[in-house]
């Protein structure tokens, strides 16, 4: 009994200086100190020695089992040891993941809708191809209104609707405007936003044939002039920056009335026209720099909308996206038709 | 429109301490918008935005009128100085000899006042310095003085005016009437037109036409340096029928963008006497017949009542009655205030103002601007958030375009629009569009029904520029209807060159991500885009969820795609209505699972997809496929039996089961 505890001793004190892993260090251990281990088993095998030789053989037991046990905790130590020595070149370069691009559309149309769906707005889409009804008659743009010229607004090779006149592609998505307020049966609160694709019959460096606008619509009981003013400061401190500032000044639209034009006051110069060495801001209009058109939402097209004017008022906004974006990123495109083009080396800018 | 105006002018109408800078400042602010001020020597020049509304402020005495209204509201003085005007409107006209001039209106819709008067013993000459010099100033070049006199008083009264030869008027008879299709006209830049019947023209005795209306004078009836007397000519004319004419033809002159809106009758007899005026002390010319008006219809003045209160409420702050009425006043608008009637303003429209304002909200807004858009607070609306039901299908685009990036796709915005060519690259057929009946050009004629030729066009673009191309659009499609608009419905397309697996893999990826199971794939031989051999449909519930394929090597050739490409159409609309945003709960497995490797003998012919579907049997959880070679294929199998633990005997009896239903559906075998 005690020549084989002996020389379970002396063959691992022998071997387990070897060990090279982590992963074989435990299987070693496994191998002596398991349930089923070589150490075990001599242990079970005790249980057949006479009683006076056993407190002996179980001290001479004891003690390779420490001594065992200690041998395998210094290899563990030594193992950590060595690791430290293994080096990689950290300098070289990383295995990126597969990453594409979103086209400045996509992350305008996301920024701006997460902006107004904070005060309530849902952005809700309504057709590109619409009747005419619905793009200028129930917007207050009479049949002889320069907006409806063929040189103005697309039209498509389609019978006309006796009802709603001849098909044509949205010149703008205030056209969503009387759906809207159908979609809701009259009876209001709305907060609407409308993204969507618009198309004019345009085409240079600053217009492109199709182009993409957002629309806000806010109907409800006692909404004023000053409601509109706080949701462009809202929105422009939101989207360009806290110390941003709107103004509104007269504009004329058919479907609005008042009519705003909203300026902002420069990111550069905040508003002041020159810069801090004392010359002309060259990025704005002494100042400002138009941001788009609204108003509140005229009578005749609330009528159209089924909306009583006398108990329901509202305001109505409608921008280029892209226009909006421009100003915002200060991204200077030459040519707006490059949004359209596709180009490779373009679209990965962004 | 825009417009330039001289300070030195304006100041000679409009009495004020006001700056050039401060006058730039408070009428952009509450009226036109001045764009800039530009300095010139010792004036000012004001580049002004004229909104459509308002042709009355498009000029020296329109921009004066505003300035005096506005100006006091910033605490400056205005005040403004008709009395020149007013003197020449009330000049007596005594000819010492009257010409002729018979004049034939054939319908009265055409022109809404028409004057004109003869002038004889015209001097052609050139113009003092300070005409000269404020028309050069407000962007026209001077010419003669009878020239000069004509854009003189448009630039004054905002309203367009012309002068003929009076004695190159045949018979001296003027007929003004609706031309007739194929007739022709030159006009004065020398350019014939030819016209069609909805233009308004002038012909004399002759049957010559001597004026395109409104647009531009005819070469026939020119002033010339020969010229003794003229015929000066005043008119409104239907604003519908100028615009129509002057875009068809190209002619954007300044008397057409005044016309076009709409001009005011009553501001036309002002600009003729002055114009009388200006021809006496200009080119020593006299009046030679009695002034010519006809005037159908004069305007009755219009009247709108309204209450403080309507107008309050609509501004959002309250303003004392007293404001409200001292602003009206100041615009010129004559009031009776009906303090009986519950605050009542009633107010008369003068006939400048009648176009524009109609309705209570004109006065909101005419009340609003004057006291200062910058002056009222800024609130957000309380009230009710209402409860929308939201758009999945726009709350998913984000989502997966965000997802797509992430995986390595390129996002691409093509036009809705599609040429002809291209529909019939991609093996469509043109009748199925729609079609644009005034497109700008043949590449914009048609609106896609399939994103598909528009993304190959953007893979044969960019092939040379990029390897290993991986693209993707998600827009709407044009399906047309009878009678109806069409269906617009959005697609998801995707591109790319790898390989058919890793595009695949996203699809069913995305899917997975959404929580879209039990989807059926199917091979195709028919999707007309697709490789007849290489291309998979997908359905949910019987409706096509995708198609993914190798691009067909005809359409390839055609859309000249040199490396291959693998294609895949996704429909977004019909994958949004299966989005389960909700995943659900499964309790975790308490007993481990076991995980094997089977690598099986395959016949050539034999599809995998089936072969996976057939493994999953109870107990069975995940099979995935390893790899092919040669003739056998692995896959790793977890068995999971959520109750207890599986023995090696149970492992055995399912594997053997799987092998079974193998051997007697595809022939397949276990090796080893």
């Amino acid at each position: 009994m005690q020549e084989e505890f002996i020389k379970l001793r002396e063959k691992w004190l022998s071997s387990i200086p070897k060990i090279t892993n982590d992963k074989e260090l435990e299987n070693i251990f496994l191998k002596i100190f398991g349930a089923s281990g070589e150490f075990n088993l001599l242990i079970k095998k005790m249980k057949n020695l006479p009683s006076e030789k056993k407190p002996l053989i179980g001290q001479l037991a004891n003690k390779i089992k420490s001594e065992l046990k200690n041998m395998l905790e210094l290899q563990k130590n030594a193992l950590t040891r060595l690791k430290l020595d293994e080096s990689i070149d950290v300098t070289a370069p990383g295995i990126t993941p597969p990453i594409g691009h979103l086209h400045i559309i996509t992350q305008a149309i996301e920024e701006i809708s997460q902006i107004f769906e904070k005060i309530g707005f849902s952005r809700i889409s309504y057709p590109e191809v619409e009747w005419e009804w619905f793009a200028f008659e129930s917007l207050n743009m009479p049949q002889d209104h320069p907006a409806r010229d063929d040189f103005e607004t697309f039209y498509i090779e389609a019978k006309p609707s006796t009802k709603y006149g001849k098909m044509v592609l949205s010149p703008h998505t205030s056209s969503g405007q009387v759906r809207e307020m159908e979609r809701v049966g009259g009876k209001p609160p709305i907060r609407m936003i409308n993204i969507a694709k618009c198309y004019r019959p345009n085409w240079d460096v600053s217009h492109t044939p199709m182009f993409h606008q957002f629309e806000g619509l806010l109907i409800d009981k006692g909404i004023n002039i000053t409601h509109l003013k706080g949701t462009m400061d809202y929105f422009a401190k939101e989207f360009f920056g806290e110390k941003r500032i709107t103004r509104l000044r007269p504009f004329h639209f058919q479907f609005t009335e008042p009519s705003f034009e909203v300026d902002i006051n420069c990111g550069i110069c905040l508003g002041t026209g020159k810069l801090e060495n004392g010359e002309k801001c060259r990025f704005c209009k002494e100042g400002w720099l138009e941001l788009g058109g609204s108003g509140m939402v005229h009578p005749q097209v609330l009528r159209a909308g089924k909306i009583d004017p006398y108990e329901y008022t509202g305001f109505a906004f409608g921008w280029g996206i892209e226009r909006t974006y421009m100003m915002k990123s200060g991204t200077k495109l030459d040519d707006i038709r490059l949004l359209y083009t596709n180009d490779i080396r373009f679209l990965e800018q962004f | 429109m825009n417009i330039l105006i001289p300070d030195s002018w304006l100041r000679e109408y409009l009495k004020t301490d006001a700056s050039p800078e401060e006058i730039k400042k408070c009428l952009s602010l509450c009226g036109p918008s001045i764009e800039r001020v530009e300095k010139i020597k010792s004036d000012y020049i004001y580049h002004i935005e004229i909104t459509s509304n308002r042709p009355d402020m498009a000029s020296v005495l329109g921009i004066a009128k505003e300035a005096v209204a506005i100006l006091p509201r910033f605490g400056i003085k205005a005040k403004l100085i008709l009395s020149d005007i007013e003197k020449t409107s009330k000049l007596t006209i005594k000819p010492e000899k009257e010409l002729p001039l018979k004049v034939e209106i054939k319908n009265e819709k055409l022109c809404s006042r028409f004057t004109a008067i003869i002038l004889s013993d015209v001097i052609i000459k050139t113009s003092p310095d300070l005409i000269k010099d404020r028309l050069e100033k407000s962007g026209i070049r001077a010419i003669n003085n009878v020239v000069d006199i004509s854009n003189y008083l448009m630039k004054l009264f905002g309203q367009p005016v012309h002068t003929f030869d009076y004695d190159k008027i045949k018979g001296a008879v003027m007929i003004l009437r609706e031309s007739r299709i194929g007739e022709s006209i030159t006009t004065l830049d020398n350019k014939t037109f030819t016209l069609t019947n909805e233009d308004i023209v002038i012909e004399d005795k002759s049957g010559r036409l001597i004026d395109l209306c409104g647009i531009m004078g005819g070469k026939n009836s020119e002033v010339d340096a020969n010229t003794k007397r003229v015929l000066l000519f005043v008119q409104t004319y239907d604003p519908v029928r100028i615009r129509k004419t002057s875009m068809r033809l190209g002619q954007r002159t300044e008397a057409a963008t005044l016309f076009e809106k709409n001009l005011d009758p009553e501001n036309v007899l002002p600009t003729l006497f002055y114009g009388i005026y200006l021809f006496k002390e200009l080119a020593g010319a006299k009046p030679a017949g009695k002034i010519i008006d006809i005037y159908p219809y004069p305007y009755k003045p219009k009247t709108i009542s309204i209450k403080t209160d309507f107008i309050n409420e609509r501004i959002g702050i309250k303003l004392s009655t007293d404001e409200i009425i001292s602003i009206l006043k100041s615009l010129n608008f004559n009031l009776n205030f009906q303090h009986e009637i519950k605050n009542t303003i009633v107010i008369n429209i003068p006939s400048n103002r009648s176009k524009d304002i109609k309705i209570k909200e004109d006065i909101v807004e005419e009340v609003a601007r004057l006291y200062g858009y910058h002056k009222l607070p800024s609130n957000l609306p309380a009230g009710q958030i209402p409860l929308a039901k939201k758009q999945t299908i726009l709350s998913l685009e984000q989502k997966i375009k965000t997802t797509l990036k992430y995986w390595g796709f390129t996002e691409v915005y093509n036009y809705s629009f599609i040429s002809k060519t291209l529909i019939e690259k991609a093996g469509l057929n043109p009748a199925d569009h729609l079609k644009i009946a005034n497109p700008l050009t043949a590449e914009m004629e048609y609106m896609r029904t399939s994103l598909i030729p528009s993304i190959l066009e953007n893979v044969r673009c960019n092939q040379y520029l990029k390897k290993s191309l991986a693209l993707f659009e998600l827009s709407k499609i044009y399906s047309r209807k009878t009678d109806d608009l069409p269906k617009e419905e959005s697609r998801l397309v995707l591109t790319c060159q790898s390989d058919f697996f890793s595009l695949k893999g996203i699809i069913t990826s995305l899917f997975s991500e959404l929580g879209i199971t039990d989807v059926k794939e199917n091979i195709v031989e028919t999707w007309q885009f697709g490789h007849p051999k290489q291309s998979l449909i997908l359905k949910k519930s019987e409706e096509v969820i995708a198609y993914i394929a190798s691009l067909h090597p005809q359409i390839a050739t055609n859309f000249e795609i040199k490396d291959k490409l693998f294609i895949a159409e996704v429909y977004f609309e019909t994958m949004a209505s299966y989005f389960q945003p909700i995943k659900k709960y499964h309790p975790l497995p308490l007993f481990p699972p076991v995980i094997e490797d089977l690598t099986l003998i395959i016949n050539n012919e034999t599809k995998i997809g089936p072969v996976i579907k057939e493994m999953y049997k109870q107990f069975v959880t995940k099979i995935e496929f390893l790899g092919k070679y040669k003739n056998t294929i692995t896959l790793r199998v977890t068995y999971q039996n959520p109750e207890k633990n599986l023995s090696s005997e149970e492992i055995k009896t399912l594997r053997e089961k799987i092998i079974s239903s193998l051997e007697a559906k595809f022939k397949i075998k276990l090796k080893n």
